[in-house]
């Protein structure tokens, strides 16, 4: 769906985007991380056809996307830093973007009012920040779209209206297999709603994961001996972590899961737990030296 | 997925009617005050002014010209056709100098084209209504008051066109300029340096060369297209340039299409991340940075050159600090930062530039300061103060045989022995006096290959008088400050002498024998005069004014040493008939000049009835000493009070008080102390 090739660009001397590649599947939700400056925005404005690339390709559905205003009618982009025009009301913006976007659906939005439960008639640009973000997801899902680019998405939501967005898109999702492309300088955020995670830092992607495939693969165990911790323990397997603490031993390991639990029933522990490991855990565990750079690049 | 859904495809078109409806919802606020504005200044404005007219006939011209553009009198819609258009391209294109508002425009499903053509529309729409609206009150005013005595519909079909016109261009002007700038500010600022820069620049070099290049002439045809950049042009609001012509107004329409298709250009190539930037293109950067640099300087050496001395470490002082604050100042708003010092290298390469032409102008390479023709090879040479007689003469021969201008300001050479003479002064004027005064003359050679030498020097007649003295006295320079030498004596009408003391009639003289008695012995004199007697100034009262055929009249003074001519006249029994006699002096009036501030009404003051000393004040010569403004502390006002017809007739003068006069006469002087 989303296919991004060797997209390159800068700002002045500032590199923004070196050589990115990046894969989108139709009807996935892909988590797009980084910290602050790598690049999160800058690629999304090239997404949503803002920016021109200095370098590469940006396809959606086979199709460019620069300049194409076809395949825009069909993009919602919801950017961290929202504009409206500052005269207007929920109800005349939603007419403008009816206008501008032909696939916009009036009876969805009437039927959001709702869910939203903001007076349409109020100036958005007297809106609180929060607010303001649930009029722009309001009018974003109205637009019908195929695939949507959140920026930032949840900042200033309070839980229950994050809640209630996230069910709406991933309804979606599900429905009509939207793609959504999500940014966030916060994996806890993402990790309820992604199926595939790609990390970006200093304008390159570092990986790119799919999360069924991470999850089920690595694990969190913990082993209490009464002795000394034997030697050798697990040795058949990819340990890629391990810490004692007298006779604690914590291990993340790679593996098939029964044949992990059996290897560690072997060295007889007085208690065995598999812990559940999040998301960030996975990913510093997994990617080693890479993984360490994570660490500091995800809060 | 289907991406072509069909009637869900956003229809790639040239405008977008949801665009230009936005537009037009965010801003008919300022449609609105235009055409309000219009409306108060021109229909209401007639209605209010409609009983006067009536009767007046200035007041009807007044009306009428309210309605020309270009020409008239109309600098408030002059002024807001200055404004809106600029204004209005600000706003519309204000989304480009935000990001957030930039990205929000651009990742609607439009292309660049459509956001551009739509806004352009939607500003367009903004500009012509109101001036259409206002058009149609001003024609439904002209078929149903009396105002159609005023001004015809073809006024208002005029009004109407020539402001669209303007309107246009220069909404077209500010859009091109704004795709340049990622800054509201920016933009309207280099939206008016656009306008106002290549006269500016013009002004300021030339202004540079007059100072740092003895004897530089900002000689210019006096027709030059810095004439008509359209918007000095308005507000000028001159007849100079005449009407505007069919050709100027394709001229000025195509330079619209111009802008706005460059415009587009522009904006299809501008990176969108410039937003906020004050230069949205690299290349331009530099341009602008120098640009700024190159103005500030002249600005600089303009502004010390006149407040202090126009020297050389004066001036250049000035450029150093006018460029340093432009380069710096540039490079801080490029950077948006204060942080700027790495920057020194490219101010060095600037200023070494900078100092290379200075040395070259300071060592004259091109020779154009010590570049004086040898008398052989002028044909011809101008000298004067004023620069039109000669470009009348030389570039624009539409010239009517009797204008004034022809004659007023500045002398032809063509004698050899006046050339040389012209040609010896220019050597004296080289050198380049410490303080200069006097006016500034031009001297202009025509060469014999047809070229022209231009040369300008402040010429100081005190100074240069053994060098102006030959050219002063030759006949050529007499025959163009007296045109009476050259005259055609059939082509006198009249001659008419007045005492301009007396409200005496003048004598007219019309008889032909008459007239050529006096020309001639009028010649002989003014030939005879030196150049002493040509720069004294001398109080001399009596006019002789001589009228040609065409109605066109010359003044000539009855100088003291006229003595021939005073003869005639007395021989001919007219002296006695015009000039002003001790007897008919009432009485005078000493009054000691008005202190600084002082009321008038407060000075001191002394009335003479005795003849002996009215006699001796009414000859009294006191030019010899005059300053330059008889006036003021050191100087008494008086003023002879004569017998008329109508009852007193009064005169005045002023003497210095410490004028050698009578003991009589003092006494009365010291009586004002």
């Amino acid at each position: 769906m989303i296919d991004v090739k060797n997209l390159s660009k800068t700002f002045g001397r500032f590199q923004a985007l070196a050589n990115l590649n990046l894969q989108v599947k139709e009807g996935s939700v892909y988590g797009l991380l980084g910290p602050n400056g790598a690049g999160k925005t800058t690629l999304i404005k090239h997404l949503a056809g803002v920016y021109r690339p200095d370098g590469g390709t940006i396809t959606i559905g086979g199709q460019p996307v620069y300049e194409n205003p076809q395949l825009k009618a069909r993009i919602a982009y919801i950017p961290d830093d929202l504009f409206f025009f500052s005269q207007a009301n929920i109800e005349e913006t939603a007419k403008f973007y009816s206008r501008l976007y032909p696939a916009w659906d009036e009876e969805r939005y009437q039927r959001l009012k709702q869910v939203f439960a903001i007076d349409p008639r109020r100036r958005i640009t007297r809106l609180s920040k929060g607010m303001q973000k649930q009029v722009a997801f309001w009018l974003g899902i109205c637009l019908l779209p195929q695939v949507m680019l959140l920026d930032e998405p949840v900042d200033g939501l309070d839980p229950v209206m994050r809640k209630k967005v996230w069910s709406l898109i991933l309804q979606d999702v599900a429905e009509r297999q939207t793609t959504v492309l999500v940014s966030s300088h916060n994996l806890r955020e993402l990790e309820d709603v992604c199926d595939h995670v790609g990390i970006l830092h200093n304008g390159e992607l570092l990986l790119e994961k799919d999360l069924d495939g991470l999850m089920t693969d690595i694990h969190k165990l913990q082993l209490a001996f009464s002795g000394e911790v034997p030697a050798g323990l697990l040795s058949g397997e990819t340990v890629l972590h391990r810490e004692q603490n007298g006779s604690v031993l914590l291990l993340i390991v790679r593996g098939e899961r029964e044949k992990v639990l059996a290897q560690a029933q072997k060295a007889n522990p007085l208690i065995l737990d598999l812990l559940p490991l999040t998301l960030e855990e996975i990913f510093i565990y997994e990617l080693g030296g890479v993984g360490y750079d994570c660490q500091n690049i995800l809060i | 997925m289907n991406w072509g859904v069909s009637g869900m495809i956003a229809k790639t078109s040239l405008f977008s009617r949801g665009l230009i409806g936005s537009d037009l919802k965010r801003f008919w606020w300022v449609g609105a005050l235009y055409g309000l504005f219009l409306v108060l200044i021109l229909p209401l404005h007639h209605l209010m002014r409609l009983e006067q007219s009536l009767e007046n006939k200035w007041a009807r011209e007044a009306l009428q010209r309210s309605l020309y553009v270009v020409t008239g009198n109309s600098e408030l819609q002059v002024l807001l056709i200055c404004i809106v258009p600029v204004v209005l391209a600000a706003l519309l294109f204000r989304y480009l100098n935000t990001s957030r508002a930039v990205a929000m425009m651009h990742s609607l499903p439009c292309r660049r084209e459509t956001l551009y053509t739509s806004h352009c529309i939607a500003g367009l729409i903004l500009l012509v209504l109101p001036v259409l609206l206002t058009a149609l009150v001003l024609a439904g005013l002209n078929l149903t008051t009396t105002l159609n005595e005023c001004y015809s519909m073809l006024n208002i079909l005029q009004w109407l066109g020539l402001t669209l016109l303007f309107n246009t261009l220069f909404f077209a002007v500010a859009v091109f300029v704004g795709m340049f700038t990622g800054n509201t500010i920016a933009h309207l600022v280099f939206n008016y340096i656009f306008h106002f820069l290549p006269i500016g620049l013009d002004l300021l070099v030339k202004y540079n060369l007059r100072e740092l290049v003895w004897g530089y002439s900002d000689f210019n045809a006096g027709n030059t297209w810095l004439n008509y950049l359209p918007m000095m042009r308005l507000l000028e609001q001159s007849t100079r340039l005449g009407d505007i012509s069919w050709g100027q107004i394709t001229l000025y329409l195509g330079a619209a299409v111009l802008f706005f298709g460059v415009a587009l250009y522009v904006y299809k190539v501008r990176q969108l991340e410039t937003a906020g930037d004050v230069v949205s293109f690299p290349v331009f950067r530099p341009v602008f940075k120098y640009g700024v640099s190159i103005c500030t300087m002249l600005l600089g050496g303009a502004y010390f050159g006149s407040m202090y001395q126009n020297t050389w470490p004066v001036i250049t002082g000035g450029y150093l600090l006018g460029s340093l604050l432009g380069y710096w100042t540039a490079e801080m708003l490029l950077q948006k930062s204060f942080k700027v010092w790495a920057a020194y290298k490219g101010y060095l390469a600037y200023a070494a530039t900078i100092a290379v032409l200075l040395a070259g102008l300071a060592t004259d390479v091109t020779g154009y300061v010590h570049r004086i023709p040898d008398p052989g090879q002028v044909q011809k040479v101008y000298f004067g103060t004023n620069m039109f007689p000669w470009l009348y003469q030389e570039k624009l021969l539409a010239i009517p045989e009797d204008s004034r201008a022809r004659y007023e300001g500045g002398y032809y050479f063509t004698e050899p022995d006046n050339i040389k003479n012209v040609v010896l002064l220019h050597h004296q004027l080289l050198q380049k006096p410490q303080v200069t005064k006097g006016p500034r003359n031009y001297v202009i050679y025509t060469l014999k290959n047809g070229e022209h030498l231009v040369r300008q020097y402040p010429v100081d007649e005190n100074r240069y008088s053994s060098a102006l003295k030959p050219v002063y006295e030759s006949l050529e320079y007499k025959q163009g400050r007296f045109p009476v030498l050259s005259q055609n004596l059939e082509a006198i009408k009249l001659i008419e002498i007045k005492d301009e003391r007396t409200p005496k009639a003048p004598v007219i003289l019309v008889n032909r024998g008459e007239i050529a008695a006096l020309t001639g012995l009028l010649r002989q004199e003014i030939r005879d005069l030196t150049f002493e007697e040509l720069n004294a100034r001398t109080t001399d009262y009596v006019n002789i004014n001589i009228t040609d055929v065409n109605g066109n009249s010359v003044p000539y003074k009855l100088r003291k040493s006229f003595s021939r001519v005073s003869g005639w006249l007395q021989d001919q029994g007219y002296y006695d008939q015009i000039i002003l006699k001790p007897g008919e002096i009432i009485y005078v009036v000493l009054e000691s000049e008005a202190q600084p501030g002082q009321n008038p009404g407060l000075r001191s003051h002394v009335e003479i009835r005795d003849r002996e000393i009215i006699e001796e004040l009414m000859y009294l010569e006191p030019s010899g000493k005059y300053k330059e403004y008889p006036q003021g502390e050191g100087y008494v006002f008086v003023r002879f009070f004569v017998q008329a017809s109508s009852g007193l007739y009064d005169y005045s003068m002023n003497i210095p008080k410490d004028l050698t006069v009578s003991p009589g006469l003092k006494a009365y002087i010291n009586q004002l102390n």
